[in-house]
């Protein structure tokens, strides 16, 4: 396996992107936009705007991955430059493997920058109100949201790079990506819902049971209360099965991705 | 054996039809069979005759019905084969954002090139297709045939042994068509087979030491060069001047007529100015293997 050349030009590519600096500027403005619309919400504006700014942190991470990883890997097929790859000694697992490397890397360094932008701006927005929690925990525990957002836009991206191989519509496989990204988020709060609902029979129950284990969990990666609310605890246990559980999927979602793309003919 | 060997490869596309009941097929190649040693090979044929199929099948982008392929004595599927081979795509694409450098730096990666070697490798290369110094501007500056010809140059950076090139001298000006066609001569005579296709005849006839022509899917004609100019040599066109006077005459002569005309005029007094074949050009060939193949089916 020589995954790493693929990787490193993946992520030197991704890197000099205007999507790159582009959403940086985003998660900047969408800073403003959470202090502004926390002036105009009811309720704790320390609280809101930091909610929202989290929030915002959350998807443009989730977009960028998405982006990266369908757009790059799609771009390869569809302009060729598969072709000067796959002609050099390369299995089509090194190109798979290499690309989500590629994107995963990528992905690390926006999300580093970002926990800057938004640690920056969280700190700015507190610190002209009465703090009710100290920073330094603030800051630890956006680094903690860092880290699973990190492993969300990673899980993400192995997904991105089996939709652009799957479909043959760019446009398909991002929407696909995003919906499912969605869907996923949603997936605690109906299974929930559903479960705990006398109106709904055990065997609906049960399906929604097995999609729940099957589909891919996103709200897993949503800590936001975690960082709002001081009260708020996680064990260092949730964070390590959280870290087992995006290493499994993401594993079995790039031996599909493999599978897929040994088959495909370019 | 020869380098690259090609045997009995069928490809058959399958369509789905509008609503997906019926699938459509296309026999694309129809039993192609060749050999290609340390040579200058030129693989021609009309657009849709199976050039570009043939090669997807023989780099595996693309996997035949039957046949068999062999890289230097090994399966095409053999990994290892591509070690020691240089492969440009038809009209080939890199990411803009890099700069040719990075581009050459990825391929010395994958082929293990060490960095204390690539700094020399680099610039030889880039001498040889004239890109001398352009390596560090990023390559969405490039025009298009500067992308083709790093791009050309990389596919020489293992010294690979057999080079495939799919019309690489196409969307080229004459003085890039010109770089190419003197590194592959250059390759030919350092003992390397050149495999490459072409629309461009006449670089094909002024480049290859052998040709295959593919029509619809099948060979129809595979010699060396030098034998199918002589297999549609017509005659010849003799240019003379009657002595004493200035205004020339051309006369046209059949093959086996040539010796006996050449005597004549001489007794005759006439001063021979030049004997020319009247040839069928490749390009004529072709032309005449593509209407025949209309007219068939």
């Amino acid at each position: 396996m020589n995954p790493f050349p693929v990787a490193k030009i993946t992520f030197k590519e991704l890197l000099k992107e205007k999507s790159f600096i582009g959403l940086l500027t985003l998660e900047v403005f969408l800073l403003f936009v959470s202090k502004l619309i926390s002036n105009v919400v009811a309720g704790d504006t320390v609280k809101v705007a930091m909610d929202f700014a989290l929030s915002f942190f959350f998807f443009t991470v989730a977009l960028y991955s998405v982006f990266v990883s369908v757009g790059s890997t799609f771009r390869d097929v569809s302009d060729r430059v598969v072709y000067l790859i796959l002609s050099k000694p390369l299995k089509r697992s090194d190109y798979v493997l290499g690309k989500f490397l590629g994107c995963a890397v990528a992905v690390a360094i926006f999300v580093f920058f970002s926990f800057f932008i938004v640690t920056s701006g969280i700190l700015v927005i507190s610190g002209t109100a009465n703090l009710y929690v100290p920073h330094v925990v603030v800051v630890e525990r956006v680094f903690l949201l860092s880290l699973l957002v990190f492993l969300m836009g990673v899980f993400l991206s192995a997904f991105g790079v089996l939709f652009a191989i799957l479909f043959t519509s760019q446009v398909l496989a991002l929407i696909s990506a995003i919906f499912l990204f969605l869907a996923g988020l949603e997936l605690s709060p109906v299974k929930e819902l559903v479960v705990s609902s006398k109106y709904v029979s055990p065997v609906n129950k049960l399906i929604v049971q097995i999609a729940y284990y099957l589909f891919p969990n996103f709200s897993l990666f949503d800590v936001k209360d975690y960082v709002v609310h001081l009260a708020v605890k996680v064990s260092p246990l949730f964070f390590a099965s959280v870290f087992i559980y995006s290493l499994i999927y993401t594993s079995a979602v790039l031996l599909v991705a493999t599978y897929l793309f040994d088959r495909r003919e370019l | 054996m020869g380098v690259l060997v090609v045997n009995n490869l069928r490809k058959t596309f399958k369509k789905n039809s509008l609503l997906g009941f019926k699938k459509e097929e296309k026999k694309v190649l129809k039993g192609i069979s060749f050999e290609v040693f340390e040579e200058i090979f030129g693989f021609i044929g009309p657009n849709g005759a199976g050039k570009t199929t043939t090669i997807k099948v023989i780099m595996d982008f693309v996997k035949p019905d039957s046949g068999e392929i062999l890289i230097f004595g090994k399966p095409n599927s053999d990994i290892s084969v591509k070690q020691n081979l240089g492969f440009l795509p038809e009209r080939p694409y890199i990411y803009g954002s890099i700069t040719g450098k990075e581009y050459l730096d990825f391929c010395a990666d994958v082929y293990g090139i060490p960095y204390y070697e690539r700094k020399r490798k680099f610039a030889e290369l880039l001498e040889l297709v004239n890109l001398t110094g352009v390596e560090e501007q990023p390559i969405s500056s490039y025009s298009k045939g500067m992308v083709q010809r790093l791009l050309f140059a990389s596919t020489l950076i293992n010294d690979p042994d057999l080079l495939i090139l799919d019309e690489p001298m196409s969307g080229l000006d004459p003085v890039g068509r010109n770089i190419i066609a003197s590194v592959m001569k250059m390759l030919k005579e350092k003992g390397k087979a050149v495999f490459y296709s072409s629309h461009i005849i006449q670089d094909v006839e002024r480049l290859s030491d052998r040709v295959a022509i593919i029509v619809d899917g099948k060979i129809k004609l595979l010699d060396s060069v030098a034998n199918i100019v002589q297999e549609f040599l017509r005659g010849y066109v003799i240019t003379v001047r009657k002595r004493g006077s200035s205004s020339l005459e051309v006369l046209k002569v059949g093959v086996d007529e040539l010796w006996q005309l050449l005597e004549r005029l001489k007794s005759e007094g006439y001063e021979i100015i030049s004997v020319e074949p009247d040839r069928l050009s490749l390009e004529e060939i072709l032309v005449s293997y593509i209407q025949e193949n209309r007219r068939a089916g």
